[in-house]
């Protein structure tokens, strides 16, 4: 007795080794969950839940029109989840690639609105494509300059270079680069500087698939790789094995930044053809719960950016077909994230209730 | 002159709605959780808030007074908040899962959240949703006796504002007295800056963590309120809300983590987001004023990183979380 | 671990029930002929009280004048979207769920909607306000305006005597007759609409001038509001608005300034401040498109109709304000615009420079934004909205200034 009073009700305990095949099962169990929380919203619409869930279903994936734009919609973010992965596992919580896209895009953009014409159509592409690279990556050194530097706070400082490079192109979108006077639009690309189609979808698909293998190997298999990985586990044990933890830090930055630049190549020249201040449209931010949740493995990450591409294009089809407002699929999305986030302390924690013998919880 | 009293007096009408957001994100970090859910939140405090409005309005009719809807509004803002804010507390304190991915998710389900609210609102309404002038009036109302708006200069700047700027003024004030006299603020700073310190002194961090983010979380909701019954005229504004949270979170850091430098700082914040529309500084488009407010926020903290100054930090354990085993 | 996979098989099966209940194609098209599925995309929703309200309100005057002829309307209608490639995506909603006629309802949509066009090339496509449709060599994209500068002209002339009023009674000096617009884009048919607008008043009040802001975007009730806060402080004693919400009649009611609105009848909004508003009844125009399309006709290609065929309206005057005799003032404009004895941007009204308009170009023909052909100023007036549908009158005309 007096022990029991003693004892928490729940007590914690750290395991260290799951089975993974139960890890698979938890993680699996808390996006059916959620799911099923899901059906809070709706059914305060009045509508039948299940019903919803097919719509969804059929509107992201049963028609192939509906299934390439749900493709679309996922490629962006797979690979930008692909630039996040080799910073959050350094434990460098970048979360400007919203702004890294932004800049990636505007410099493509300037090469596709002025080169146009000048250079052929694949040459045109490359240009666009080194220099999305070469913005992106000088957007995400900035931070990482002053992190390596003076140890700046990179979550509040990539933050804030989100939307200053917004702002940027809100004005290149009114002033320089406007297209009818007063519009305060960019005039849609030539062909010359489109990305083509492959099956329908551009073509960025099949890069940001070579994307998850290169990502694979650098994180796992490459010298630097390893270095990444050391400074995310330990800054001090990084400096003791006599790594430049500065340098490195900001070679990373500019990779993922690169990256980031990328996507925003892809989405300028094969989504959307014409720049805009909201290019990026949060896909900087829904990439890092992707990359989270995927536990940094780039293959994790095709299932999770699908997953969430399905509720985003087959919420809109549910408000065409049943007047549910499509934002909730960000609602959806929300309430996946936070299950999918609690989940992992499950895997990692082991709960023991009070009275119970030890060991029992384990299922042997 | 003119100039500047009208573009403070403007400035200070969106500085009020980002006065809540940030006081409560101060309040939050203060604690050492970095909440980057406020746009959410903020989101759901406007649409919760409004929706508190709208269905008493909807329910007295006619007899709906001022003060009893600016009260309900002000209640159903915060309920919203602190119950986003619940949700972010329970999974980075006791599930203790990241805290940057958690409060990104939870800017996305808060700001789903409140354009669903919104939405759905409008549709079951079958059409616009929107206050009557009645307490429209009543939430704009200016509340200072009109001898003291006549005062020159002083008088619009001090004296012409609705009653939430005078009550943002003094919850910072309170919220500095509250850091800087109490015993309990001194906790909640220690908790803060070290909370494997605290805990060995016996605070109970969790306590503190989590009333300290859902208090903060309902006071930055009310800042999402406000911005929907002054600025934007009482009706749901789809996208009105965004990027207003994470302005609020700028803020935080332009104000170094102080309260009452919040008061000034939200009015300059504010004076930057509409200058644009009032002033024009030579070889400086005007859209890009806009950008300013993340300039200087960039600027505050490139300076206080470098001159490394210990009262000038973020909490020291900000964004992290506590693990009492791991100390 | 039994339990957990227990728990998991029936969790799946759930779902998989889930889909299969919905397993058949839920999509409605339009099942008998007589009903036509239309898409109605808008940048705003009802909640503006301004341009989109506007829209669903000719939305559903069309369904109450299709229905008695015995043609009935499924309506899609699509609410906020950007004028962003989600308005592409929103096109393509719109044709996979079955609609043949969609409608884009702002000037910013149609670059979009013309990547979709092509792919559905037995679906109409329709954009509002915009003008591609002359040039781009397709049959099934059409434009649509109405002679918004028309309600313009008599919605200033009511502001004009109201100002005249307050001058004649000494309130204000005949200088500080000083009328604030709240425009979104320093873009043609802004432009159009404010100087139509001033002329009106002008034409009642000698004295007046105009101070014009832009917000730099369509629907944006902060930056409204904020813009005409900043015109009043800047001296304004009347706002007007060419942008989506009512915070400018919000805001001009609160500083104790005049108004009058456009979309929407404000002066339930603002009863002490707005005078008067217009609108363009898009009803006339949707069920003059759908007739063609049931009927097997074709839908016109750019259209445009005025006052005189009820595609603009007047919103009721608010008597209690406005000036004296405003109503007869405003039946007699009226009548002269319908029978063409009063042009609104007669030459001889207005300078540029200081000297007389006497050459500018409606269209343009090559795609590089400036207009080069179709000369608009003839028999003493520019010839607005005749050569297209959407505005082209960029010129500006002595008495406005704009402000950024």
């Amino acid at each position: 007795m007096k022990n029991d009073i003693r004892t928490p009700f729940v007590r914690l305990a750290k395991r260290n080794d799951i089975d993974p095949k139960k890890a698979w099962i938890i993680r699996v169990s808390s996006i059916i969950i959620a799911l099923i929380l899901g059906f809070i919203p709706i059914l305060i619409t009045g509508s039948n839940p299940f019903e919803a869930y097919s719509v969804i279903v059929q509107g992201s994936l049963l028609r192939p029109t509906y299934f390439r734009q749900t493709v679309k919609i996922a490629i962006p973010l797979l690979a930008c989840a692909l630039a996040i992965a080799p910073c959050f596992k350094m434990r460098f919580w970048n979360i400007g690639a919203e702004g890294q896209i932004t800049i990636g895009a505007m410099c493509a953009s300037y090469f596709a609105l002025y080169w146009v014409g000048k250079v052929p159509h694949v040459v045109l592409l490359l240009i666009m494509f080194l220099a999305a690279l070469a913005g992106g990556a000088v957007w995400g050194l900035i931070p990482a300059f002053f992190k390596a530097k003076w140890n700046t706070n990179e979550t509040l400082f990539t933050l804030m270079m989100n939307y200053i490079a917004i702002g940027i192109v809100a004005w290149l979108q009114g002033g320089p680069w406007e297209g009818r006077q007063g519009s305060q639009l960019i005039p849609q690309f030539k062909d010359a500087a489109r990305l083509p189609d492959v099956f329908g979808v551009h073509i960025g698909w099949i890069f940001s698939l070579i994307l998850v293998v290169l990502m694979y190997f650098y994180m796992n298999k490459t010298k630097q790789g390893y270095e990444v990985a050391v400074i995310g586990d330990s800054v001090n044990t990084a400096r003791y094995a006599g790594m430049n933890v500065g340098y490195i830090i900001m070679r990373t930055m500019a990779i993922s930044g690169a990256i980031s630049g990328f996507v925003g190549f892809m989405i300028v020249s094969g989504a959307n053809y014409t720049l805009y201040s909201g290019v990026a449209d949060g896909v900087g931010f829904t990439s890092i719960s992707v990359a989270w949740l995927s536990q940094l493995n780039p293959f994790a990450m095709i299932v999770i950016s699908m997953l969430l591409a399905v509720l985003d294009k087959g919420s809109t089809t549910l408000q065409s077909r049943m007047s549910i407002p499509a934002s909730i699929s960000d609602i959806i999305t929300g309430i996946l994230l936070f299950a999918m986030l609690s989940c992992e302390f499950f895997i990692n924690y082991r709960l023991i209730f009070r009275g119970r013998a030890e060991g029992k919880e384990d299922g042997k | 002159m003119n100039m500047i009293v009208t573009l403070v007096t403007a400035g200070i009408t969106f500085g009020t709605v980002l006065m809540y957001g940030t006081l409560g994100e101060i309040l939050t970090e203060k604690s050492g959780n970095l909440n980057l859910g406020v746009e959410g939140i903020m989101y759901m405090g406007g649409a919760f808030g409004l929706a508190g409005a709208f269905y008493y309005e909807k329910a007295a009719g006619a007899a709906a007074s001022g003060p009893i809807a600016i009260i309900l509004a002000l209640l159903a803002a915060f309920a919203a908040g602190a119950a986003a804010s619940a949700i972010y507390s329970f999974l980075t304190i006791t599930l203790r899962t990241n805290q940057n991915v958690t409060g990104l998710a939870l800017s996305i389900f808060g700001t789903g959240v409140g354009q669903f609210v919104g939405e759905f609102m409008r549709l079951s309404e079958g059409g616009y949703v929107a206050l009557s002038n009645n307490l429209k009036n009543a939430f704009s109302a200016a509340v200072m006796p009109s001898f003291l708006q006549g005062i020159p200069i002083i008088g619009p700047i001090a004296f012409s504002h609705t009653i939430f700027f005078y009550m943002a003024v003094v919850l910072a004030v309170l919220m500095h007295l509250y850091f800087s006299r109490t015993r309990s603020g001194l906790y909640l700073r220690a908790v803060g800056e070290s909370p494997a310190t605290s805990d060995a002194a016996g605070i109970n961090t969790t306590k503190y963590k989590y009333l300290a983010t859902i208090i903060g979380g309902g006071i930055s909701a009310i800042g999402g309120m406000v911005y929907i019954v002054t600025t934007a005229g009482c009706v749901w504004n789809h996208e009105g809300l965004s990027g207003v949270g994470w302005l609020a979170v700028a803020l935080v850091i332009f104000c170094i983590w102080r309260p009452l430098n919040a008061i000034w700082g939200s009015i300059v914040f504010g004076a930057m987001m509409i200058m644009y529309l009032r002033v024009s500084i030579p070889f400086i488009p005007q859209q890009l004023y806009k950008i300013l407010p993340y300039v200087v926020t960039v600027i505050v903290l490139i300076f206080t990183s470098m001159r490394n100054s210990r009262d000038k930090q973020p909490p020291a354990s900000l964004g992290l979380n506590y693990f009492r085993e791991e100390r | 671990m039994k339990r957990a996979l227990t728990l998991l098989v029936v969790l799946g099966l759930v779902c998989s029930f889930a889909f299969a209940a919905g397993g058949a194609e839920s999509a409605s098209s339009a099942a008998d002929s007589n009903t036509i599925k239309v898409g109605l995309i808008c940048i705003g929703d009802e909640n503006d009280q301004g341009y989109t309200y506007n829209f669903i309100r000719g939305r559903d005057e069309a369904t109450e004048i299709l229905a008695k002829e015995g043609i009935n309307i499924e309506w899609l209608t699509i609410y906020n979207i950007g004028e962003d490639s989600s308005c592409i995506d929103a096109n393509i909603e719109a044709a996979e769920e079955g609609c043949e006629i969609i409608i884009n309802n702002s000037y910013g949509f149609e670059p979009f909607m013309l990547e979709v066009v092509d792919d559905y090339p037995e679906i109409e496509f329709i954009s509002c306000t915009n003008c591609a449709s002359v040039f781009d060599g397709r049959d099934n994209t059409h434009n649509a305006f109405a002679n918004i500068f028309e309600g313009r002209y008599i919605a200033g002339v009511v502001a004009g005597m109201k100002l005249q009023q307050m001058v004649d009674e000494g309130t204000i000096k005949p200088e500080e007759a000083v009328i604030g617009y709240v425009g979104a884009f320093p873009f043609a048919e802004v432009v159009s609409g404010y100087t139509s607008y001033f002329l009106g008043a002008r034409s009642v009040c000698p004295s007046v001038t105009m101070k014009v802001m832009y917000v730099s975007s369509w629907s944006d009730a902060t930056a409204e509001s904020d813009a005409a806060l900043a015109l009043i402080d800047q001296g304004c004693v009347l706002i007007s608005q060419h942008s989506d919400n009512t915070t400018p009649a919000t805001a001009a009611q609160s500083r104790g300034v005049f108004h009058t609105g456009y979309n929407n009848d404000m002066t339930g909004i603002a009863p002490e401040a707005s005078l008067i508003g217009t609108r363009i009844d898009w009803g006339i125009y949707f069920s003059e498109a759908i007739r063609a399309y049931a009927n097997g006709e074709e839908i016109p290609q750019d259209w445009c109709a005025g006052m005189a065929d009820g595609a603009v309206v007047m919103t009721p005057l608010n008597e209690a304000i406005a000036a004296p005799g405003t109503a007869e003032k405003v039946a007699e404009v009226e009548a002269a615009l319908a029978d063409g004895s009063l042009q609104v941007f007669d030459t001889s009204t207005f300078t540029v420079g200081g000297e007389e308009l006497t050459h500018a170009f409606a269209l343009d023909t090559d795609g590089d934004f400036t207009p080069d052909s179709e000369e608009a100023v003839y028999d003493g007036a520019f010839h607005e909205s005749v050569f297209q549908s959407a505005p082209y009158f960029t010129v500006r005309i002595d008495g406005i200034t704009e402000l950024n």
